[in-house]
């Protein structure tokens, strides 16, 4: 385990996603690295009925998220950034607050929709891993993003400038500084959660550009 | 293994369903019963594993029905690094064929700010408690003898401000298995009976003794 | 005839192996009569003391014959284990003797001491012998004829290699070093570094015979928890940092001042802490082959790059 960076690689007008993937793809190969199977970052979304939680007045989203590179854990986030990591039983546990029973409504209800994947080829080259995910939304392409993980090296600081090097080649002046999720905490220990953190804020991002209106041009 | 079949054997046979059996030890005849299970466990050539957990138990109230739903934050006390996150279902009596109790039961561990999520999520402490006991094996028969302690001070676990609820100590033997598989019932049946006369491990039904306290 | 002498000898031998075993039943006997107590009636302490008596003079006895064997029979092997510490011992079991390791290795030991030795000799010579026009004082002279004889796996007794380790963990806040003797005489030191590496040197006496390096998220355990110091990190730059640290120890190695050895040797490896912070100090850059600048120059301490180094 060791840090990783999750960048979004913008997609060019005229261009379709499953081209920039292409070529990417074919770039990384020029480099030397090999294919080591596939990856899958998923992510489903809760909110709170609150007419039925009386403890809190205001609604509760709590996103569940799940990483290929860590398979028998679960990744749940809430609003303020609480992550837990748990088993995958903790969605047996979320099921119990989802279900209506005996005249009782549930606390919590999955929000239909809002299922956000980011999935695609996973590559290894020295002590880097290199992933291409193509991100889709119901089912809907949306974007982009490339994770890189450096495995030997725990503190982002330290190995972002060697990071950049490589992500520069590829997703150019975007991976100028490092990903604002992971602003405040440079020189701790990187741990799987940062991960998530990133890709829960890629998600949002990725959701909200489709609510919002298209920019006039 | 391929991640993606990890996941699939994990989410193909949740172990989520519990059969059990409770009795109750006085404090002066715990030595013997020990004893007794040192000699008929897998564990026997090591020593005996003892734990000590830190319950708090959490409810999350609903404006349609009272009831709650339950939620236990389980925290060692031995190794602080271990947490879990429990659900445990009513205990279901059944017909008189069938040898134990049944309940619904997740255990999952999680990271160390499991309270202060499901806190987010909604939920609010009830009450908290101390437990302190053994841990038998034998095949996936688990056995635990424990002792359950009340916290004068909320949130202090240290042992001068606890104190025991009553002497005796709570005997348990029970399967975590997937739901259906109730062969499993003649095997606990058969090991309680070598308990005994030291113990008897019974279907003990929980609905009578919360009557009887009302 | 040979034959002969072979035959008698097999036939000694497995007489010592059932006179052992005998002496092994009558032992474990005494043992059991007297844990499990004796039949007697009650109150005849005099039966039980009889045969009490009779199982010890069995005991005796068979010691007895044993011993009268034992000088008849020649060890196995032909080196004196105690000679070679631990690896004597090999010899000991009769499959591998048979392939003849344990006189390979003894030679090889032989040979490495003399090679240092010789090594030593030469360094001293030519320590006195310096190619300079002024001559050294004859303070300095003296001084180094008062040496002993160099034996750098042998610790002086001037030196005290805890002293020397506790203040070089003290002097770097970053570098945790710790010793430990796992084999009782063996040294073995391990370094944290910063949250970049974690090392760990094998010594004998002072002289550095072996190192590793992984990552600051491995551990020197086997799967099951076991200390394993010989496996390989699972990443590529710390093989390369390990084979490059390994290289760096003969360059510090100095036969007449082998804590100076030591220490400048640590000094040297604190450097490795900017191991992925660093630019390469020749090209600039930080990423060559997928790898970061793994060397660290043994004068200069510049971070550069394998491929940068000349």
């Amino acid at each position: 385990m060791g840090v990783v960076c999750v960048f979004a690689c913008p997609v060019p007008e005229g261009k379709s996603g499953q081209q920039v993937v292409d070529g990417l793809q074919k770039q990384v190969e020029m480099m030397g690295a090999t294919k080591s199977g596939n990856f899958l970052v998923d992510c489903e979304t809760y909110q709170s009925n609150p007419q039925n939680v009386t403890q809190t007045p205001q609604q509760c989203v709590v996103n569940i998220l799940h990483n290929s590179e860590h398979p028998a854990s679960c990744f749940s986030v809430t609003e303020s950034g609480q992550i837990l990591v748990s088993d995958l039983l903790f969605e047996d546990l979320m099921s119990k607050l989802t279900m209506a029973k005996a005249g009782r409504e549930s606390f919590y209800s999955q929000r239909k929709g809002f299922k956000i994947e980011s999935r695609g080829q996973r590559y290894e080259v020295g002590d880097f891993i290199i992933k291409i995910g193509s991100v889709s939304l119901a089912s809907n392409f949306r974007g982009i993003l490339i994770e890189v993980e450096y495995c030997p090296c725990v503190i982002l600081n330290e190995c972002w400038n060697m990071m950049k090097e490589l992500l520069q080649s590829m997703v150019g002046n975007s991976a100028e500084t490092p990903p604002p999720v992971l602003k405040h905490k440079p020189d701790t220990v990187y741990t799987p959660s940062d991960t998530i953190l990133q890709y829960l804020d890629h998600f949002n991002n990725f959701r909200k550009a489709v609510s919002a209106p298209p920019p006039s041009r | 293994m391929d991640p993606s079949m990890v996941q699939q054997t994990f989410k193909a046979a949740p172990l989520t369903t519990e059969f059990f059996l409770q009795g109750s030890v006085m404090e002066n005849s715990l030595e013997t019963l020990v004893n007794r299970l040192k000699g008929l466990c897998d564990n026997a050539d090591y020593q005996q594993e003892s734990f000590q957990d830190h319950e708090m138990v959490f409810h999350i109230k609903n404006t349609s029905v009272p009831t709650p739903l339950v939620f236990r934050v389980r925290h060692s006390l031995v190794q602080t690094e271990c947490w879990s996150l429990r659900y445990l279902g009513h205990a279901e009596v059944g017909d008189k064929n069938r040898p134990t109790l049944v309940r619904s039961y997740i255990d999952c561990p999680t990271s160390e700010n499991v309270a202060q999520f499901i806190g987010e999520l909604g939920f609010r402490m009830d009450h908290e408690f101390v437990v302190k006991g053994f841990y038998f094996h034998k095949g996936r028969m688990k056995i635990t003898v424990s002792k359950f302690y009340k916290m004068n001070q909320p949130g202090n676990t240290t042992n001068d401000t606890i104190e025991t609820v009553c002497p005796s100590y709570l005997v348990e033997l029970s399967v975590v298995t997937s739901s259906g598989q109730e062969a499993v019932g003649d095997d606990m049946k058969n090991f309680a009976e070598q308990l005994k006369p030291l113990v008897t491990l019974e279907k003990t039904d929980h609905r009578k003794i919360q009557l009887a306290q009302t | 005839m040979a034959d002969n002498r072979l035959d008698t000898q097999i036939e000694k031998l497995t007489q010592a192996i059932k006179l052992t075993q005998k002496l092994r039943a009558s032992v474990t006997k005494v043992f059991t009569d007297l844990s499990d107590g004796f039949q007697a009636p009650k109150g005849d302490e005099k039966a039980l003391l009889n045969k009490l008596q009779k199982s010890l003079t069995a005991v005796n006895d068979n010691l007895g014959d044993l011993e009268k064997l034992a000088p008849n029979i020649h060890s196995t092997t032909n080196i004196p284990p105690l000679l070679l510490n631990s690896v004597g011992l090999l010899g000991l079991d009769p499959a591998t003797d048979k392939s003849g390791i344990t006189t390979q290795l003894h030679h090889t030991h032989k040979w490495t001491n003399k090679v240092h030795k010789l090594g030593d000799y030469t360094a001293q010579f030519l320590g006195t012998n310096q190619l300079k026009r002024t001559n050294q004082g004859p303070a300095g002279q003296a001084k180094r004829l008062r040496r002993p004889e160099p034996t750098i796996h042998r610790i002086p007794e001037n030196i005290n290699i805890q002293q020397l380790v506790a203040s070089v963990d003290r002097a770097y806040a970053d570098m945790s070093v710790s010793l430990i003797r796992p084999m009782g005489n063996s040294t073995v030191l391990q370094i944290t570094l910063a949250k970049t590496l974690k090392a760990v040197i094998v010594l004998r006496g002072l002289l550095i015979e072996y190192v590793s390096i992984k990552a600051y998220s491995e551990d020197f355990l086997t799967d099951d928890g076991r200390p394993d110091i010989w496996s390989k990190s699972k990443y590529q730059v710390f093989n390369k940092v390990t084979d490059l640290v390994t290289a760096g120890t003969i360059h510090f190695y100095h036969p007449q001042l082998p804590d100076a050895s030591l220490k400048s040797f640590l000094i040297w490896l604190n450097n490795y802490k900017t191991l992925f912070s660093a630019p390469c100090s020749k090209c600039g850059k930080y990423l060559q082959g997928f790898l970061p600048p793994i060397w660290r120059d043994t004068r200069s301490s510049q971070p550069l790059h394998d491929g940068c180094r000349q």
